[in-house]
């Protein structure tokens, strides 16, 4: 599927003013289903999800949207694109579509939006029913991820201007490809039209800005992991064991400190599960 | 020394038997709620200091507003917490479970110094429209603004890496705090040795000076945040005034006309001849600030 086609599935919709592209599932809500709200990952957009989106959405009223400053969401230059932020378009999103009662599923940066949702949701700050959890590759303890040098640049405030102006598609695509535990598995077509979603909107300009989340990861580190460990919602981890930068370990200690919570693991597959794997993938997350 | 004055001091032993210990999320917030007012005044004291920074004027103000001033966490006689980096998302998270827990209605949040940047967080919730909080109206006291972070260069780091040295040396002894809280008044008359002590025995319980440092990350905060804090200045329906100490040396004096710029409040209501505590140093100007505002 092309970014195009992909864009022809959903949306825009306005959100605190900013526009946000989004994807349902269901024209109108069928009460037969659960809802199944999904946050993507960086640096790509809820395009990582075309290839599960048909088979999840035999279950689940699925709901997807770009992040502000990914993929075909607005990508304002004035923003501080705080994970705080996204959390807080994320819930305000959900709200204006009355969404009460929804399955959670987070991928990578999502995975701690996700935490600042959890967060809020523990302190019964928010009118939402979280039921289940579902968490994949996401280096939610920080401490044990393996940043890649290019995240190391894009994040430092000397360097990330600069390295974000000169990323082009080879380095883009090298740096995907890395993340594959079989690079056979993602076509140059595909990393093609990730790359246009992450060029759309002058999206290069915000990059190093966007990157600033390793950051916040330091810092909110015990509200987020903290939140981790108090939340009594049932969570199922479905994580690769290839994955080289949201490692194992982070698996397995999230397993130790949630409460209620299951682990799958995928062998053979890198940090993109639902690209590499996507049937084993969403098999593993309608069992959830 | 002037042995009449030192009658007139309040103790911090007698300022915690005036309050009371309220639990929230699992933490004791030590609190001072006086008045019948219906209409509350919530204030958020500033970095370092407790709710005794207020000790001088809450008999004022409490004959026209209830006058609810939390110690916040970490500071003063509420739990401080150990081991854990405490955020003014964290600290504003914990105030308005606290609001709500009092039941409190028509609140005016008055916020200084650190305290500031907690009434940030908080508008940018109320613009968000994730409170069920009822605020008519925000003064604002003493404190900074966000950072942009396109201008946030090393200059600001060295400041960032000043201030905290300035802080690790200051919490080494009474001496040195003592000198520069001093220093931070227009007039280091106005402050006495005793009072100090007072400030410093708070600053101490528990073990306080341990944490205090762990918690100064707040400049990196007003980086983190710049957008989401000036946007919910900027965008905020709930009308907000500004009462400043004219003479602080801490925050510069660009600062409150800024934000009258932001918020087209034309008028700032300044207190001349104070320095960064004005509710400290000019307690009756500062009483007439906020009752008449």
């Amino acid at each position: 599927m092309t970014s195009k086609n992909w864009e022809k599935l959903g949306k825009y919709t306005k959100v605190f003013n900013r526009t946000i592209f989004m994807i349902d599932s269901e024209n109108q809500s069928d009460p037969k289903k659960e809802t199944l709200v999904i946050l993507h990952g960086y640096p790509t957009s809820s395009y990582d999800y075309h290839k599960v989106f048909p088979q999840l959405a035999k279950k689940y009223r699925v709901i997807l949207h770009d992040h502000l400053g990914f993929g075909f969401s607005e990508k304002p230059l004035d923003f501080s694109y705080s994970l705080i932020e996204q959390a807080d378009i994320a819930l305000q999103l959900w709200k204006q579509l009355g969404l009460k009662k929804v399955v959670l599923l987070a991928h990578d940066y999502g995975t701690s939006v996700c935490t600042e949702i959890i967060a809020r949701h523990n302190k019964q700050q928010i009118n939402l029913q979280i039921d289940k959890l579902i968490l994949s590759n996401g280096s939610i303890h920080i401490e044990f991820s393996k940043l890649r040098t290019i995240q190391k640049l894009l994040k430092n405030k000397y360097t990330g201007k600069w390295v974000a102006r000169l990323t082009n598609y080879p380095i883009f695509k090298r740096n995907m490809r890395n993340v594959y535990f079989d690079k056979t598995k993602v076509t140059d077509e595909e990393l093609k039209e990730m790359w246009l979603q992450l060029e759309y909107n002058n999206g290069r300009n915000v990059i190093h800005l966007l990157t600033n989340y390793i950051n916040e990861r330091y810092y909110f580190w015990h509200r987020w992991v903290g939140a981790v460990k108090e939340t009594s919602i049932k969570t199922t981890i479905i994580w690769a064991e290839n994955d080289p930068i949201a490692i194992p370990k982070i698996a397995e200690l999230l397993h130790k400190e949630i409460s209620y919570s299951k682990i799958f693991w995928m062998k053979n597959c890198g940090h993109f599960l639902m690209l590499e794997q996507p049937k084993e993938w969403s098999s593993l997350v309608l069992k959830a | 020394m002037d042995l009449t004055l030192d009658k007139n001091i309040i103790t911090a032993e007698s300022w915690k038997n005036k309050g009371i210990f309220i639990p929230v999320f699992n933490k004791e917030i030590f609190t001072i709620d006086v008045g019948e007012s219906e209409d509350c005044l919530v204030i958020l004291h500033g970095y370092l200091t407790s709710s005794y920074d207020y000790n001088k004027v809450i008999d004022e103000l409490s004959k026209k507003y209830r006058v609810i001033i939390p110690d916040l966490i970490g500071f003063g006689f509420s739990d401080k917490v150990f081991d854990y980096y405490f955020t003014s998302v964290d600290q504003a998270d914990y105030i308005l479970e606290f609001c709500k827990q009092l039941g409190l209605r028509n609140i005016t949040f008055l916020g200084h110094d650190y305290g500031t940047a907690i009434v940030q967080e908080i508008l940018a919730r109320k613009n968000a429209n994730v409170l069920g909080l009822q605020i008519k109206e925000f003064i604002y006291c003493n404190g900074n603004l966000p950072i942009n972070h396109s201008n946030f260069l090393d200059t600001q780091d060295s400041l960032k890496s000043e201030v905290s040295k300035k802080i690790i040396t200051m919490l080494a002894s009474f001496g040195v705090y003592k000198k520069t809280m001093k220093e931070i008044f227009f007039d280091n008359d106005n402050i006495t040795d005793e009072e100090l002590k007072q400030m410093w025995l708070q600053l101490e319980y528990n073990h306080g000076r341990k944490v205090i440092n762990f918690i100064y990350n707040y400049l990196r905060e007003r980086k983190i945040f710049w957008n989401r804090w000036s946007l919910a200045i900027q965008e905020t329906t709930v009308p907000i005034r500004i009462i400043w100490g004219k003479k602080d040396p801490l925050v510069d004096e660009i600062i409150p006309l800024n934000l009258a710029n932001k918020v087209l409040a034309n008028h700032i209501h300044w207190i001349n001849n104070a320095g960064h505590f004005p509710m400290l140093e000019k307690p009756k100007e500062f009483i007439s600030a906020v009752l008449n505002g």
